[in-house]
């Protein structure tokens, strides 16, 4: 095991990507993002790989697409505002079936919103990361560790079900440094039968393509797909629980404010009120199963998300009214405090709303 | 008895120069606050225009409520984190006002050559007015871990800037994860770095929540163990000992 060093987010994200097998990284630069892309600019050549600064976002996910249509291990990153610009790349890939990482620093929006840290994607990443019917399966770390964990599994999950994989990280992750054992460089890759890597003669060309011009095919294609989505959100969910077995109080939130929620749930346990955490790894597949075990003992469920509320639709499919679930939020780059947390389950727990 | 870096030399303005991330706005919240302690005027620069967090200027309360003069970036702290590089012209005031011999200036400069690259326009005026160039290290920040890296990365923020650093500050240290044995083992890696640039080790750092931790170690001539607290043990130790607080926190903590 390598010694532990001390990282920001976004350079664990680059250092991990590259012993990943990642090669190719096409990027433009965004703040909160930019040492990520900083990094691969003064690390990737050392391990023989492309970094390259595109002229825009959208020039980087379509390089992106290319990369991994050839078969090779690609990402890209960007904050919330460049990766609205690279949802249309995106949904290229899904449609035509390319791997590929995807990572998304959030800041505060709409719009240019501000450089400060937010969860305000998480509609965009776990709903309509692009036009089209389809899904990218979407990792939230919540520790500068999970950061460097959760992309070099990225890669992985990436090719097995032949997907653009998202990191939805923030900008506080991003930024903040903490402890981090490094993985070990991966030293084999899967084969890719399909890739267009130059057919010699010797078999059928493949395509990667999207367009699909007669309605039954694109039909039973959207349909396969689906299938395969349903085997992912199978075998992919991904929650970790803490103090839930006996929780009357659940929090369910994830990334950064998991990390505040934690707090507030150990502030509540301190004053005897029996509270516990949630915390969503996958935001898609989103990890219903443990939510809705824990709707069987739990009073009340209360969501704390950097957002005006957009997690807590899904937590409120899985309860299915069967508890009461509220929301407690900031925007902008307001981050929650512990203690406003601590009161809303101080509040919940004398069944207030 | 007051420590080294706290004296005052003759020297009334101090760069605080290293890599990303080794811990300098930490650290350098530290000093202005000991030195505000012992009735100094104090005033501190946020010369950082890299990083969009984890900044002096979020500390404003914090160095007002001890009276620290604190002069920010114009886009920086509470009210604005706008992308946009720049210095207010209060800079060149406490620049002036440190070589009059008014106040104590710290300047937390931006990490490599690429932050310090803020620096280089008050050059002269530095020069003029006589400067300690500390140079921060640790030994577990990723770029830095090894002195050969170490010692390149303080040549190419000296080339940037055409100032020399001064002196060294061992500010190895692994966040609140941080034991002795880090502390310890750190200090082969800056003595080696103290050697290949010729410059002292002002101050070796250890974050003050080791102070009141019982520590074991064997006496190598004897095979005894001792038992001893942390603040004895480091105070034994390390050269130029300066325990920190940890004053650059996230939300949760």
């Amino acid at each position: 095991m390598s010694e532990k060093v001390l990282m920001k987010g976004n350079e664990a994200l680059a250092e991990s990507a590259m012993r990943a097998g990642c090669r190719f990284f096409f990027g433009y630069p965004i703040t909160p993002q930019t040492e990520l892309a900083a990094y691969m600019s003064k690390n990737m050549h050392k391990v023989g790989g492309v970094y390259l600064q595109a002229e825009s976002e959208i020039s980087a996910i379509n390089m992106v697409y290319g990369a991994s249509a050839a078969g090779a291990r690609v990402m890209t990153s960007s904050s919330s505002p460049g990766i609205s610009l690279k949802s249309e790349g995106i949904s290229y890939m899904a449609g035509a079936d390319l791997p590929g990482v995807i990572v998304n620093v959030q800041r505060g929006g709409p719009g240019l919103g501000s450089i400060q840290p937010s969860q305000s994607d998480y509609w965009q990443a776990t709903r309509a990361m692009g036009h089209g019917d389809f899904h990218v399966i979407v990792y939230a770390p919540s520790t500068v560790q999970e950061m460097a964990d959760y992309i070099y599994e990225a890669f992985d999950v990436a090719d097995k079900y032949r997907t653009p994989v998202m990191i939805l990280a923030d900008g506080m992750l991003g930024q903040m440094m903490e402890p981090v054992v490094l993985p070990e460089p991966k030293t084999s890759l899967p084969e890719k039968p399909w890739a267009c890597d130059g057919h010699k003669n010797a078999r059928e060309h493949n395509i990667a393509n999207s367009l699909y011009l007669t309605a039954e095919d694109l039909n039973r294609l959207n349909f396969e797909r689906f299938e395969r989505y349903e085997t992912i959100k199978q075998n992919e969910q991904r929650a970790d629980l803490y103090l839930v077995d006996d929780a009357d109080i659940v929090l369910v939130a994830f990334g950064a404010s998991a990390r505040i929620a934690k707090s507030a749930v150990n502030a509540a346990r301190a004053i005897g009120i029996k509270a516990g955490l949630i915390r969503p790894i996958t935001l898609w597949p989103f990890p219903c199963d443990c939510i809705k075990q824990a709707s069987l003992h739990a009073k009340a469920f209360l969501c704390v998300e950097m957002n005006m509320g957009q997690m807590v639709d899904d937590v409120r499919l899985c309860v299915a009214g069967s508890k009461p679930v509220s929301f407690f939020g900031r925007t902008g780059g307001v981050i929650p405090a512990p203690l406003e947390v601590l009161d809303c389950i101080k509040s919940l727990n004398e069944g207030g709303r | 008895m007051k420590h080294p870096i706290l004296q005052t030399s003759g020297e009334r303005i101090t760069l605080i120069c290293g890599h990303y991330g080794v811990g300098k706005t930490n650290l350098a919240l530290n000093v202005v606050l000991d030195m505000a302690k012992e009735g100094k005027d104090v005033t501190l620069v946020d010369m950082d225009v890299v990083n969009p967090y984890f900044r002096s200027s979020d500390y404003e309360a914090l160095l007002s409520e001890a009276h620290i003069r604190l002069v920010t970036p114009v886009f920086a702290g509470s009210n604005t984190s706008l992308d946009v590089p720049s210095q207010k012209s209060e800079v060149m005031g406490a620049i002036e006002l440190a070589a009059a011999g008014k106040t104590h200036l710290i300047i937390d400069v931006g990490g490599d050559d690429v932050g310090a690259t803020a620096l280089c326009r008050y050059v002269p005026m530095i020069e003029d007015a006589g400067y300690e160039f500390w140079y921060v290290i640790n030994r577990y920040r990723i770029g830095s871990e090894n002195p050969e890296d170490t010692v390149e990365l303080l040549r190419e923020i000296e080339v940037r800037t055409g100032l020399h650093a001064t002196g060294i500050i061992n500010n190895s240290h692994m966040m609140g994860e941080t034991t002795e044995d880090h502390i310890i083992d750190s200090l082969a890696y800056a003595d080696d770095i103290s050697v290949q640039t010729n410059l002292p080790i002002l101050a070796t750092c250890y974050p003050d929540f080791l102070e009141n931790n019982e520590i074991t170690i064997e006496n190598r001539m004897d095979g005894r163990i001792n038992t001893t607290f942390g603040r004895e043990t480091l105070q034994t130790l390390l050269v130029n000992p300066y325990p920190v607080h940890k004053l650059v926190k996230t939300p949760w903590e």
